[in-house]
């Protein structure tokens, strides 16, 4: 994503008056200020930057009430999943709870997005900067929003970032973020999801695909062989990245910094955690999120006392899919091969209790088959 | 003749209030400079107050410097 000059970031295209709907307000119903100051300190007094969030009902929700009804249920807003799961592994003690729990609001609820910072601005949590000069965008640029934030892992898989490792076969089919991951995805449906992978509307292979059971389907047989067994992203992901050890704090200046260890690229399928109806499978691709048992030292000793209660290799749908993989060349290309598994070797000695209910025994690693 | 003297000096007071008093508030109001559109609108004025904020934050940091890895 190209940088923005400063000016960049708060330049308004003229043409944006000729919005017939966002162009006939004055910039003051929505951002608050004094336009009728000519002086931008005193002007800017009180001025509102983002006033979509945290509560868009007065500004975006006056015309939008039918998709700012949800807004608070969105996952990018409430960012749910951090609180549950660091809730799950934080210390019992209540002063303890309370360090982690301002910690997880100052470093890792920040990255929160909202109306704003999807449609007008780039997102806060990288830098922020106006999208095509403050003309709304309908639909979110890829680039210069959702891989903005989604960087690290989503876009480098995607976009075939990682050294060696080809793009995702839908980017070279042209997919944007926004063909797969639709608005009613994204604006929340108020329902308080535990994950992302419960959302109701979230995309799914099948839905798409849905003929690839179907008598005279390409690799039918082998399809219905392994329907609701293990995902599809274990036959159809290319190897990944995993991160570790988030270690966060405030340095001297008091701004908020973090550091994590190298990324690994590695393909490893587990024993799925979150098992459902919704996914049924029991083997799935794992990938190792930067969770430590130290994560929250800057601010609290043992913050996360429970650390054990969840795994630190957590349910994946890599975005570098292909139709042809190492592991789908043959059947034996990924029956018997115990590499390929998250075993008892790959875990460090540390994080093995957490990840007990993942780790692949090895009487459960497929056998190699006649072929 | 004192008619007509009568008509147009009255015309002429009937067209200075309407100038003067014509006006609500709120149009007054609209034919104010803009001056958030104006100042957004205009590169140089923006480069103007963005190095001026540069100049007076020159000593503190943007970002921490010890940020290392990849969030």
């Amino acid at each position: 994503m190209a940088p923005l000059a400063p000016h960049e970031k708060l330049f308004v295209d003229s043409e944006f008056a000729e919005d017939e709907n966002h162009g006939v307000m004055g910039c003051e119903e929505c951002h608050g200020g004094d336009p009728t100051e000519p002086d931008w300190k005193k002007a800017h007094i009180d001025v509102v930057k983002d006033p979509s969030y945290p509560d868009p009902s007065l500004t975006c929700g006056l015309c939008h009430d039918d998709i700012t009804e949800h807004y608070q249920t969105s996952l990018h807003v409430s960012l749910a999943p951090f609180k549950k799961i660091i809730d799950a592994r934080a210390s019992d003690d209540k002063a303890v709870y309370t360090k982690v729990n301002e910690a997880r609001e100052g470093h890792c609820t920040s990255c929160h997005s909202s109306c704003g910072q999807c449609h007008v601005s780039r997102p806060d949590a990288v830098g922020g900067g106006l999208l095509e000069s403050h003309l709304f965008q309908r639909r979110p640029p890829m680039q210069t929003t959702c891989t903005a934030c989604h960087g690290s892992r989503i876009e480098k898989e995607y976009m075939g970032k990682n050294e060696g490792i080809p793009a995702d076969v839908h980017k070279k089919n042209y997919f944007k973020c926004t063909k797969c991951h639709t608005s009613y995805e994204m604006h929340g449906d108020g329902n308080e999801y535990a994950n992302r992978y419960e959302v109701e509307s979230a995309p799914t292979c099948i839905g798409c695909h849905e003929e690839i059971y179907t008598d005279g389907a390409e690799n039918a047989e082998q399809h219905r062989q392994h329907k609701d067994r293990l995902s599809c992203q274990v036959c159809h992901s290319m190897p990944y990245k995993n991160c570790t050890s988030c270690h966060f704090g405030k340095d001297s200046h008091g701004y908020k910094y973090f550091k994590t260890k190298a990324s690994t690229i590695q393909f490893k399928i587990g024993l799925n955690p979150l098992q459902s109806d919704r996914r049924p499978e029991q083997w799935v691709t794992l990938r190792h999120v930067p969770v430590d048992q130290d994560s929250f030292k800057f601010y609290a000793e043992n913050g996360l006392a429970n650390f054990d209660r969840l795994p630190t290799w957590k349910l994946a749908t890599p975005h570098n899919i292909q139709r042809k993989t190492p592991q789908n060349e043959s059947c034996n290309a990924c029956h018997g091969r115990e590499e390929l598994f998250l075993r008892d070797e790959d875990v460090a000695p540390k994080y093995l209790n957490a990840n007990k209910t993942v780790i692949v025994p090895a009487e459960l690693v497929p056998a190699k088959v006649d072929e | 003749m004192k008619a007509v003297k009568f008509a147009v000096v009255g015309g002429l007071i009937v067209c200075v209030c309407l100038l003067s008093l014509g006006e609500t508030p709120s149009v007054r109001s609209a034919q104010q400079e803009n001056h958030c559109f104006s100042c957004h609108t205009n590169p140089r004025k923006l480069i103007e107050i963005t190095r001026e904020i540069a100049r007076a934050d020159q000593d503190k940091p943007g970002a921490s410097i010890q940020t290392e890895g990849e969030g």
